[in-house]
Parts: structure tokens; C-alpha cells; sequence
């Protein structure tokens, strides 16, 4: 799945989740396939995000895991001391938590 | 420590040549001069620091110019003095009563400088002198009310009369001290200002004095002005008081008796009287009408308005 | 090499002559285009100035200024722009000025300051700081100075990144070309802009919270967010590595070392959907 804003979300995507506008209503419920009609009223009504089945748009700078874990070893080289080396394996875990699960959102 | 004679300053918004550079060097001994060329920093500077008069070219850069006739209406700068400098040919483009409303004096290019320095002088003074406008808020007072609410009387379309006042203001005022409730009127002020000339330009807001201000709108707008004034008052209101008051949801203060009692918060209470013409044959009437309203919405706990709907 | 306390003079001397600073234009093009359509609401104008650390700051500097006089002054651009209203406020964008030429890796601190900002509030509500809007503010103006250093000292602003390069710590680097840190002068720019005294001793604070004296929770707060934010990488930098972190910071905020990973599951959505804003952002800078 993949959580994204309006202006991205395309004609034959579907909803993962139930779309919900600004005050929190429900506006449409999840598996639904999107139509264009249906996302300009979703404009109309304020919606920012939503989650769709799949990865259909290959955001561009997003990095892989190894990206992440390789960037996240070279912030932390030279560290020594206990609290920020916790830091770093919460890091990990949490990278990692989102990059199986096949979690595009955190 | 101020100097001994505090110099007024002036903007001017001037093209670089005669005779305005002969202008400048006579004013510059009696005046503070900043020069603007570039349109971002004359409206900057305005916004930040505004100076006594200013000195604007007619034919320079008209939406600048509406600009700044719009910030003196919006933060009700009556003592900006505005000071339109024209050819003689532009005199009959200046018929347009609302920029006639707002600029203080004219000059010609052709005056002398001795004859704009007196001119400037003249505006300078007769700007400290207006009475009518309320020095808290700059907002028109008593004598412009009266008038306005006379003029509504007779009025061909509906209109509704807005009074508003705080709850709680005196026992505000003794706990927080007069410049904290000073400023609460100053930004309620500013409140009913931005809310209801955002939504018509039919409109007037006065300040009577104190916490008491009377606006007059179209009626079909009047709950819906009423109900963003109140938001944004709520919203605002932590600003303007201490964490434990806030947390306690109360004032603790003592009463006439002298007993320690809780308080409500400050609130702002909105008594609403529609008007058609020939309702109200003359202002006292509407006077007690008013009044009547007041007392039932004040009553209220927190902020509210509230709508007259008796004929 | 000049004498660091000279240069110290000389930066502050330079600082209270400022005028604004310059923003990013694809910033100035959204919030015209927002203003002007009809249906957008305060709160969607409000949300899109809170993007930016140089808008939030205009429009707090007008609202906390003379002409209002609020006791305990305006320190959340909602509060802001009730009071100043929408005409003033265009006005105010329209009297803004853009940075001519800025490079992607700059908008890295734009990026930064967000993080910050989202990792502030999500601190504050968890350990109960009261207004966490105000938090998230100081959040995102943490670093105002080095917007200050990027336009008004562009040679020392290279200086100091040449140093970083050669190794030296930045905080050090900053002292030795400014003789003073981005933290003071950021404060100091605040201050001059009569900014609220929360907000400013925050960001005066940020990274040595023993100089503070009311808001040392505040402070210590701070400190952590941009330590969490760093390490997660968010908002590229030329400084690869972590900011001097103090673990007095979690004594003080009361922060248990296993609440870390709850904190960076909050923050990890909010990063995801900034990411979209900051992404747009440098694809619109050349």
C-alpha cells in the first residue's frame, strides 16, 4: 500500500483504507477503484492523503533499505556513547519495520 | 531618553528630480526624510514602522497606492497623514470620494517648498487634534456612531446592529492590570475589524469606549460575523491570560462584598437587533430595544450572541 | 584571521540593520495562489506559512508588533494571522522578498526545519509542554540564522562550510568565522523582531540549554528533537553527523531511552507526507 497526497492519486487506483475528508467523515470505503469524478470531489471536500492498494507511483527519493541502513551507519560513525548508539538501533528497527512489511508510510 | 524635539518622519514616495529633490532638502531640517523608489520596501517599511506623514506621487504605481489607502482603512491609522502630490492636470481624476476619504491633503507640484512645509505642518497638527476616533483603537467614536446608526434607520435594506462588550472585563482589568486590558480591547478591536470588512465593505464598526463597540452589517451576515468573532476571540484568549487561570477555567477575585469569589473568564457577549426601515422611529427607541437584548445575552455563560427577533 | 569578538560586533551590527530575509519563491507562488482562491480557509493558510520558517517569521514579527501590544505576545502564526486578517497578510506576502539563486542542498535546512518543527510538537504533546503549536514554531526556528548567514554573509556562510569539510565540528567553525553561533544570532534576530520570550530562549538554547533560565524543559526539548531528526537523516546537509547531543536533555524532558522508538514511529508518517511538500519544492528551484 501506499499512502499518498490528492494530486498524485490517479484515475484506477484503488483505496486501501477508507478515505475520510477534513472533519473526519468517511467518504468512500476501502477497495474501492478510483474515478476522476470522484477525485474532484474529493478536492472539493478538502481530502490531503490517501492510502491506495499497491505502489503504483515510484516516488523518487525514496530509498531502499540498504540506502537507509548504509546512510544511517556513516551519521553515526565515530559515535561511542550509549544513549545515541540506542538511537541508532531504534533506527534500524524502525527502517526496517517500514520496509517489510511492504508499508509505504511509516 | 528622547531628544529634545522628536523630528516627525516623513516617507516619500517621490520621483528623483525637481521639484522634489528642492523639497527634500528644505524639509530635512525639520523632518526625519526616508525616500522610497522600490514600491516592497515603502510597503514594507509601512507595515513595520509606519511614520507620521507620507508623501506619495499620484502618478506612481496606482495598486501600490491602493495598497497603502488600504492599510490605513485596515489598521485604522488616523494619525498616518496621507498627502497626495499631483499635477495640476490630475485634479480632475481625483474625484473618487473614497480616495477623498482616506488621504488627509493634496499639493501641486507646482507649490514652493516654504508652501509644503507649512501644508505638511498644518496636516501634522490638525491630525493631532481629531477628537471623534477613539485613541485606543483609532476607531470612529460617539459623534460618527450616532450618525451611522441614524443613517441606518432609514435604510432601504435590512441591517442588523451589533453590540458587543466583554463579560468579566473590570474583574480582568483589577487582576491583570490596564495595559493587559488595553490590549484586549485593541485586538477584540482588531478582531471585529478583519472579521467583518473581510466579509462587505457595507459595513461600520465603532468603539464607543471601553469594552463597547457597535458594529452595523447587512442582516443576512450578521450571525455568521457574530459566530467568527467569537471563534477567534476563544481562540485568542489564552494569549491574554496566566496558565493557572487558564487551567482553572476561572478568575479567583474578590466581589463587592469583599469576598473572595471565582470569576468567569473574560467572554464577549453580542446583542444583535435587526433594523428595517421605519422599525425604529428614532434612536432611543432602538437604544432600549438594545438594551433589553444585551441583559438576556450577557446573561449567558461564556461567549454568545444573540438575535432580537421581536417586530 | 580576524578577531572573533570584532567579527562578533561587527555580525550583530549587521544583524539590527536587517530588513527581512529572503524566502523560497516556489513558497511566495503557493501561498499567493492560496490567498487568492476563495475557498481556502485561515487554517489552510495558516498550515502552509507554517512551512516556512521565514514567512512564520514576518508575520509574527507584524503581529507582536506595536500596534497590537499583546501581553503575552503572539507566538503561533494561527494567532497571527486572526489578528492581522487576510488583506494585511497579503500585503505582507507581497512585500517578501525570494532568494535569487539557492542551491537544492540549501533547501536541505528548509527540510530540516520542518523535521524539527513535527518532531517538536510530537515531543510536546507526549510530555505534556503546554501549547505545542508554540513548541512546534520555535521547532521550526530553530535555525533562522543560518538563512540570515546564506543571504547577508554569503563569503563566511562558505567559509564556515569549507571548515565543516576539512573536518572541523560546525558549532566550532561558526564561532571561529562569526564569533558567534546560529543559535545567538538567531536569537538575537528574534529579539529584535520582538518575537515572544519563549520562542527566542528556545532557539538561544538549542544547543547549550544552560543558557536558559525560565524554559529549560523547553530548551531540553529542542535539543532532543534536532538530535532525533539529524540521526534520522531528514533535510540533506554538508554536514554528515550528529549535532553535540547533552543526555542532561532526557533527565530534564524526563524521556526513558525506550520511549525513542514510540517517538520515531509518530514522527515517521509526518516525515512521509513532508517529504511531498519539500520534493515539490526543490524540483521548482533551477
Amino acid at each position: 500500500m501506499q499512502r499518498l497526497p490528492l494530486s498524485y492519486i490517479r484515475p484506477g487506483m484503488k483505496t486501501f483504507e477508507e478515505v475520510v475528508d477534513a472533519q473526519g467523515r468517511v467518504l468512500c470505503g476501502k477497495g474501492i477503484e478510483l474515478t476522476e469524478p470522484m477525485i474532484q470531489k474529493f478536492q472539493e471536500l478538502g481530502v490531503s492523503y490517501i492510502t491506495v492498494e499497491g505502489t503504483p507511483v515510484k516516488l523518487p527519493w525514496e530509498k531502499t533499505l540498504e540506502e537507509e541502513l548504509e546512510l544511517l551507519e556513516k551519521r553515526f560513525s565515530g559515535v561511542k556513547d550509549e544513549f545515541l548508539l540506542h538511537v541508532k538501533e531504534v533506527l534500524k528497527e524502525v527502517l526496517m519495520m517500514k520496509h517489510t512489511s511492504g508499508a509505504k508510510n511509516g | 531618553m528622547r531628544s529634545k524635539k522628536e523630528k516627525k518622519e516623513i516617507f516619500l514616495f517621490l520621483p528623483r528630480k525637481k521639484p522634489f529633490t528642492d523639497w527634500s532638502k528644505l524639509l530635512k531640517r525639520d523632518f526625519k526624510l526616508k525616500p522610497f523608489y522600490k514600491s516592497k520596501d515603502l510597503l514594507s517599511s509601512l507595515l513595520f514602522s509606519p511614520p507620521q506623514a507620507i508623501l506619495y506621487y499620484f502618478n506612481r504605481e496606482r495598486t501600490v497606492f491602493e495598497n497603502l489607502l488600504q492599510l490605513k482603512h485596515n489598521f485604522n491609522l488616523v494619525s498616518l497623514a496621507i498627502i497626495l502630490v499631483l499635477e495640476e492636470e490630475d485634479l480632475e481624476r481625483l474625484s473618487d470620494d473614497r480616495i477623498l476619504s482616506l488621504i488627509d491633503d493634496i499639493i501641486l507640484t507646482s507649490s514652493t517648498p516654504l508652501e509644503l512645509k507649512i501644508r505638511l505642518s498644518l496636516c501634522l497638527h490638525r491630525l493631532t487634534r481629531i477628537s471623534d476616533n477613539n485613541p485606543l483603537t483609532g476607531l470612529p467614536g460617539n459623534v460618527s456612531i450616532e450618525l451611522a446608526i441614524k443613517k441606518a434607520l432609514e435604510s432601504e435594506v435590512p441591517l442588523a446592529i451589533g453590540y458587543v462588550d466583554l463579560d468579566n472585563f473590570k474583574t480582568y482589568n483589577d487582576i491583570y492590570g490596564f495595559s493587559a486590558g488595553d490590549a484586549v480591547i485593541k485586538n477584540l478591536a482588531r478582531i471585529l475589524q478583519t472579521t467583518i470588512f473581510e466579509k462587505t465593505a457595507n459595513a461600520f464598526l465603532g468603539h464607543i469606549g471601553g469594552d463597547d463597540f457597535v458594529f452595523i452589517v447587512p442582516l443576512s451576515m450578521a450571525e455568521e460575523i457574530s459566530k467568527e468573532v467569537i471563534q477567534k476571540f476563544n481562540a485568542l484568549l489564552p494569549a491574554f491570560l496566566i496558565e493557572e487561570d487558564l487551567k482553572r477555567g476561572c478568575f479567583i477575585a474578590k466581589d463587592r462584598q469583599g469576598v473572595l469569589r471565582e470569576i468567569p473568564l473574560l467572554s464577549v457577549s453580542i446583542a444583535l437587533v435587526p433594523i428595517t426601515k421605519g422599525k425604529f422611529r428614532h434612536p432611543g427607541e432602538l437604544a432600549t430595544r438594545a438594551a433589553q437584548v444585551k441583559s438576556v445575552v450577557k446573561k449567558i455563560p461564556g461567549s454568545n450572541y444573540f438575535m432580537d427577533r421581536r417586530a | 584571521m580576524a578577531d572573533p569578538s570584532e567579527k562578533r560586533k561587527e555580525v550583530k551590527k549587521k544583524i539590527r540593520k536587517l530588513e527581512g530575509l529572503p524566502t523560497l519563491p516556489p513558497i511566495i507562488q503557493k501561498l499567493n495562489a492560496l490567498i487568492e482562491d476563495e475557498r481556502s480557509s485561515l487554517t489552510q493558510i495558516a498550515d502552509l506559512i507554517e512551512k516556512d520558517q521565514v514567512i512564520t517569521t514576518k508575520v509574527l514579527r507584524l503581529a507582536n508588533s506595536a500596534f497590537y501590544g499583546f501581553p503575552r505576545k503572539v507566538s503561533t502564526v494561527q494567532q497571527a494571522i486572526m489578528l492581522l486578517g487576510i488583506n494585511v497578510l497579503k500585503i505582507l506576502i507581497m512585500t517578501s522578498s525570494i532568494f535569487e539563486i539557492i542551491s537544492k542542498e540549501d533547501v536541505g535546512l528548509w527540510e530540516h526545519s520542518l523535521g524539527v518543527a513535527a518532531c517538536s510538537k510530537i515531543l510536546a504533546e507526549m510530555k505534556e509542554v503546554s501549547d505545542p503549536q508554540e513548541i512546534a514554531t520555535a521547532g521550526l526556528l530553530h535555525d533562522l540564522a543560518k538563512v540570515v548567514q546564506m543571504m547577508a554573509f554569503k563569503e563566511d556562510y562558505e567559509e564556515v562550510k569549507r571548515k565543516v569539510e576539512a573536518g572541523v565540528a560546525p558549532l566550532q567553525a561558526e564561532l571561529e568565522v562569526f564569533g558567534i553561533d546560529h543559535a545567538e544570532m538567531g536569537a538575537f534576530l528574534m529579539q529584535q523582531w520582538n518575537l515572544p520570550e519563549r520562542l527566542i530562549e528556545m532557539v538561544y538554547s538549542h544547543h547549550d540549554f544552560s543558557r536558559s533560565k525560565k524554559f529549560r524543559k523547553e530548551s531540553a526539548l529542542l535539543h532532543l528533537a534536532d538530535l532525533l531528526v539529524q540521526a534520522r537523516g531528514y533535510g540533506e546537509r554538508t554536514y554528515v553527523g550528529l549535532p553535540p547531543f547533552d543526555p542532561k536533555a532526557l533527565t530534564i524532558l524526563k524521556v526513558d531511552p525506550l520511549e525513542i522508538k514510540e517517538i520515531y514511529l509518530k514522527l515517521e508518517p509526518k516525515l512521509y507526507e513532508l517529504k511531498f511538500f519539500t520534493e515539490e519544492l526543490k524540483r521548482e528551484i533551477t
